[in-house]
């Protein structure tokens, strides 16, 4: 499965959010998305999802183009930074909810994904009563649940405490060995040295390679130890040692 | 907060209903009970106006509850709802026949609420012949009247907020109401000898289309009730003209919900 981003723009309001995007993403691997904030990686993941109209160009799915040939991308699984499930339900419920637009799992599945991020699902609470990082956790649980191939993660680990955070990373690794195209939005430098096998670094709504953010991005990645090489780099070696 | 808000107004529209009901001594026809609860008794002067406009309180209730019913899919789960949502337009299509659905349940609850009342009041209820053809045209212009409300709500809603959009709503409602004014002044009816040019005009307005005792036909199904006033509106054109707003903004709904763009997470909290 491959994911091509063909001259994306998008104006909104006469800002340019997008600006010429072009990109590829491959099954079974985790792309690292970087920028400052505002720079244009939730848009580009929203873009991407098809919850978002394009002003130019085109995003395929193998040979079928998004918004033409389907209106949202199919099968993925997506978390946003701030955006919420419905308050009022329990996170079992939340998840049942959103399970029936697709009606692709039953409660099995539901529970499976709430153990797997550490949440319990008899947790009589709602949503509301939860804390941030179960919050978050309930997310990613909605985001897996249904085993997408494909996953856009926005800010995963955000709110998490230790523990949580490298949950969130097990399970990343997982999804990415079961074959899913990965792409993780993150401010979380260890994320991506951890986890992302290529970087794209995003500013004012272009992909940026040679900018000073982006040199020295690249300068702290390699103090990590990471093995640049133009912006991509295989580091599944090192990433099976860790996972 | 808004199910609190409906639980007081409901039980305040039956007490409203209920005073009309007083009038009659032992019994009562249910002809005149839907009547009643469709402003039989309307004329186009300020004080039935005002009336006209607390009555509505019943309905607009609705509004309040439903008017966020689709809308809410557009708040903060948004993002998770329309990423698995392969065709926007058949699901949009099924909220709006929930809110058909939920339409016609307020309509019984509320009636069902009327004719209890009635009873506690030691009021016979006699179904004369008539009664059954006037509630079903009742509940069809009702229901129709709520499910466009409700449906424009819900689409303005996406565009600002739930609170802006119920005021515009309920606002347009209102001043069509007060606009029912002009044909006691400047486009007089009741005391105009020819009125067919100014009933004419007013049928533009929808609230007019509200007051089944305005419509003749209404009066061939119930025998028992004579007709107050000198308005007489066609019933088929009340429901060719409510069906029509109804598939104009259902198809408005449809184009609305396509074209949105999931970015703004939540008008409600500003979130993005």
């Amino acid at each position: 499965m491959k994911i091509k981003v063909i001259d994306v723009s998008k104006k909104i309001k006469k800002n340019i959010i997008l600006d010429n995007i072009n990109l590829e993403f491959n099954s079974g691997k985790v792309y690292g998305l970087v920028g400052k904030n505002g720079s244009g990686k939730t848009m580009l993941l929203r873009a991407l999802s098809g919850l978002m109209h394009i002003d130019e160009g085109k995003i395929m799915l193998d040979d079928r183009i998004l918004h033409k040939d389907f209106p949202v991308m199919p099968g993925i699984g997506i978390t946003i930074e701030n955006a919420g499930l419905y308050p009022e339900f329990t996170g079992f419920n939340n998840l049942k909810i959103l399970a029936k637009i697709n009606n692709r799992i039953g409660n099995n599945e539901i529970r499976s994904a709430m153990e797997r991020v550490g949440l319990d699902p008899d947790d009589k609470r709602t949503v509301r009563k939860y804390s941030l990082g179960m919050k978050q956790k309930i997310v990613i649980a909605q985001a897996i649940m249904e085993k997408p191939d494909i996953l856009f993660l926005d800010e995963p680990t955000n709110a998490l405490d230790t523990a949580g955070v490298g949950l969130v990373r097990n399970i990343i690794m997982e999804e990415k060995r079961r074959g899913a195209i990965i792409v993780l939005a993150s401010h979380n430098k260890t994320d991506i040295e951890l986890l992302a096998d290529e970087i794209i670094y995003i500013e004012n709504g272009k992909i940026k390679e040679g900018t000073y953010e982006y040199i020295n991005y690249v300068y702290i990645m390699r103090m990590y130890g990471y093995n640049w090489n133009n912006g991509n780099s295989d580091r599944s070696g090192i990433q099976e040692k860790l996972f | 907060m808004k199910a609190q808000i409906a639980l007081c107004i409901v039980p305040t529209g039956f007490g409203i209903l209920s005073g009309y009901i007083t009038r009659y001594n032992k019994e009562v026809f249910l002809s005149d009970i839907i009547l009643n609860s469709s402003f039989y008794d309307m004329a186009v002067n300020f004080d039935y106006l005002y009336q006209f406009a607390v009555r509505m309180a019943l309905f607009i209730a609705f509004n309040l509850i439903f008017g966020v019913y689709i809308y809410k899919n557009f708040c903060t789960a948004s993002v998770y709802v329309f990423s698995r949502n392969s065709n926007r337009t058949w699901w949009f299509l099924k909220q709006c026949i929930h809110v058909v659905f939920y339409g016609i349940v307020y309509m019984l609850l509320n009636l069902t609420g009327t004719l209890v009342i009635t009873m506690i009041m030691h009021v016979t209820i006699k179904i004369d012949a008539g009664a059954w053809q006037l509630l079903i045209l009742y509940f069809l212009i009702y229901t129709l009247w709520l499910y466009i409300t409700t449906i424009m709500i819900n689409i303005l809603a996406m565009y600002t907020n739930s609170a802006s959009s119920f005021a515009i709503v309920s606002g347009i409602q209102l001043l069509l109401i007060s606009l029912l004014g002009l044909f006691n002044t400047v486009f007089p009816i009741e005391t105009n000898p020819d009125p067919e040019r100014n009933i004419k005009m007013m049928l533009a307005n929808p609230m007019a289309h509200l007051i089944l005792g305005w419509h003749d036909n209404v009066f061939e199904a119930a025998d028992n009730v004579k007709m107050v006033f000198n308005i007489t509106i066609d019933i088929k054109y009340t429901m060719v003209y409510f069906i029509v707003l109804a598939a104009l903004i259902t198809i408005t709904g449809i184009i609305s919900v396509n074209r949105y763009d999931v970015i703004i997470s939540d008008h409600e909290t500003g979130g993005n």
